[in-house]
């Protein structure tokens, strides 16, 4: 198998090693008609806004959209085949991200069908923040889409060339046989729960692998018997049919069991509406401030106001026994202040919780 | 079908639901108001839907309650 690599910038030599791993010869592209009577085509990372315009200039985008054979776009090759440029792959993807480069970090994903898990090296990543109807999601990072297959065009967000891992470039070398699949990796999920509408079922899946970890992250604590919290977490985490696996990962990643264990805390907002209609927000976060700022922004935006604490549930009841436990589990931290605990016990009282 | 338990109950409850045979959509613990406020007014309703959507598209937002009243005549024009 001849497999064409862009060539004009970026690390297109891993890709080359990775290719001659696996059997096929790579071949080093930089002129349009150097695609001629390829099985395939890999766009490598690099930076994307040089390689359009390398691109253009050599006339690669065109011949690049008239393509044919299959397509594999990793990192700032993603970028290049999205919606916003050559329009090959239905995505829309935000540039750098995740971060600048001392940002970049590695994770293990769960790749669809397989049990092994998937190295990945993020290096100041693009994020899928659209996906089209027909775009396969193969792979997540955080409830964010990170590999996905749009018919022949596979891309990434992250480095497959970069890790002794063949399996992505496997599956663009299967697609390029004409066999849909390679061994070991099955389709990726189809259900209409989990791809309709595909951006909101993604924010979702990460909302909820956040509450799973809060909610791990208290039942750590001996005091609180929260396991009805990390049960519906868990039902929650389920009606998003989130994979099992995620929200396997989750739990470890809330009890700290995990290196990247995150700070999330729960926050309650409560404010009225226009019409003084009560409204309750419950909002878990890593930054208090930025979280408290959108949500205050808003209620300013549309005609309501956020109220002080304990305000709204004076019209809404909450039939939750479980919020009574969290108070007395902060009553019983060592590192909070006397005063804090007061005041919590008082407001717990106020609220009837 | 709908079926309102006491928040202890709710594990409970959907275990049994799934044993006399039948399928469980979604099953959360939720708020429930004590009392409604109706808003029959189309601008007013277009406002708070406004208020409720920007809400939840929040990342960081898991949950958003309120105690509006639209009537389903009133939803259908805003919505459209």
């Amino acid at each position: 198998m001849r497999i064409g690599v862009l060539a004009v910038q970026g690390n297109f030599r891993e890709h080359e090693a990775m290719l001659r791993r696996l059997g096929a010869e790579p071949v080093e592209i930089r002129k349009p008609e150097e695609l001629a009577g390829l099985d395939g085509l890999v766009v490598p990372g690099g930076e994307s806004t040089t390689f359009m315009r390398l691109m253009k200039l050599y006339g690669l985008d065109e011949a690049i959209r008239a393509f044919e054979a299959p397509i594999l776009g990793t990192c700032a090759g993603m970028i290049v085949l999205d919606r916003n440029h050559l329009g090959l792959a239905d995505v829309e993807v935000d540039r750098n991200a995740y971060g600048r480069q001392v940002a970049s970090f590695e994770a293990d994903l769960e790749l669809a069908g397989t049990s092994a898990p998937l190295r990945a090296v993020f290096i100041r990543a693009p994020r899928v923040r659209v996906t089209g109807e027909d775009v396969e999601v193969l792979a997540e990072h955080e409830g964010e889409p990170v590999l996905v297959r749009d018919g022949r065009i596979l891309v990434a967000s992250f480095h497959p060339e970069l890790t002794d891992d063949t399996r992505v470039h496997e599956l663009f070398l299967n697609a390029g046989r004409g066999g849909d699949e390679c061994p070991g990796i099955a389709s990726g999920r189809r259900s209409s729960t989990r791809r309709a509408p595909p951006t909101r079922s993604a924010a979702s899946c990460s909302r909820s692998s956040r509450a799973r970890s809060s909610s791990r992250r208290r039942r750590a604590d001996p005091i609180q018997p929260a396991t009805s919290r990390l049960q519906n977490a868990i039902e929650k985490a389920r009606s998003y049919s989130m994979p099992k696996d995620n929200i396997e990962r989750a739990i470890a990643r809330g009890s700290g069991a995990d290196s990247d264990a995150q700070a999330f805390e729960t926050v309650v907002y409560e404010g009225y509406g226009p019409n003084g209609v009560a409204v309750i927000v419950e909002a878990l976060t890593d930054n208090r401030n930025r979280t408290a700022s959108d949500v205050r922004h808003a209620f300013d935006k549309n005609d309501g106001n956020l109220g002080t604490v304990g305000r709204g549930r004076l019209a809404l009841r909450a039939p939750r026994r479980g919020r009574r436990a969290g108070g007395r589990r902060r009553r019983g931290r060592a590192d909070a202040g006397r005063c804090r605990r007061r005041r919590r016990r008082r407001q717990a009282r106020r609220l009837d919780l | 079908m709908r079926c309102v338990s006491a928040p202890e109950a709710l594990t409970a409850v959907r275990e049994a639901v799934e044993a006399a045979g039948f399928p469980v959509d979604s099953a959360e613990l939720t708020m429930v108001p004590k009392t409604t406020i109706e808003v029959a007014d189309e601008s007013s309703a277009k406002k708070i839907v406004r208020l409720m959507e920007e809400l939840e598209d929040n990342d960081d937002v898991q949950d958003v309650y309120a105690n509006f009243d639209i009537p389903e005549r009133v939803l259908e024009t805003v919505a459209s």
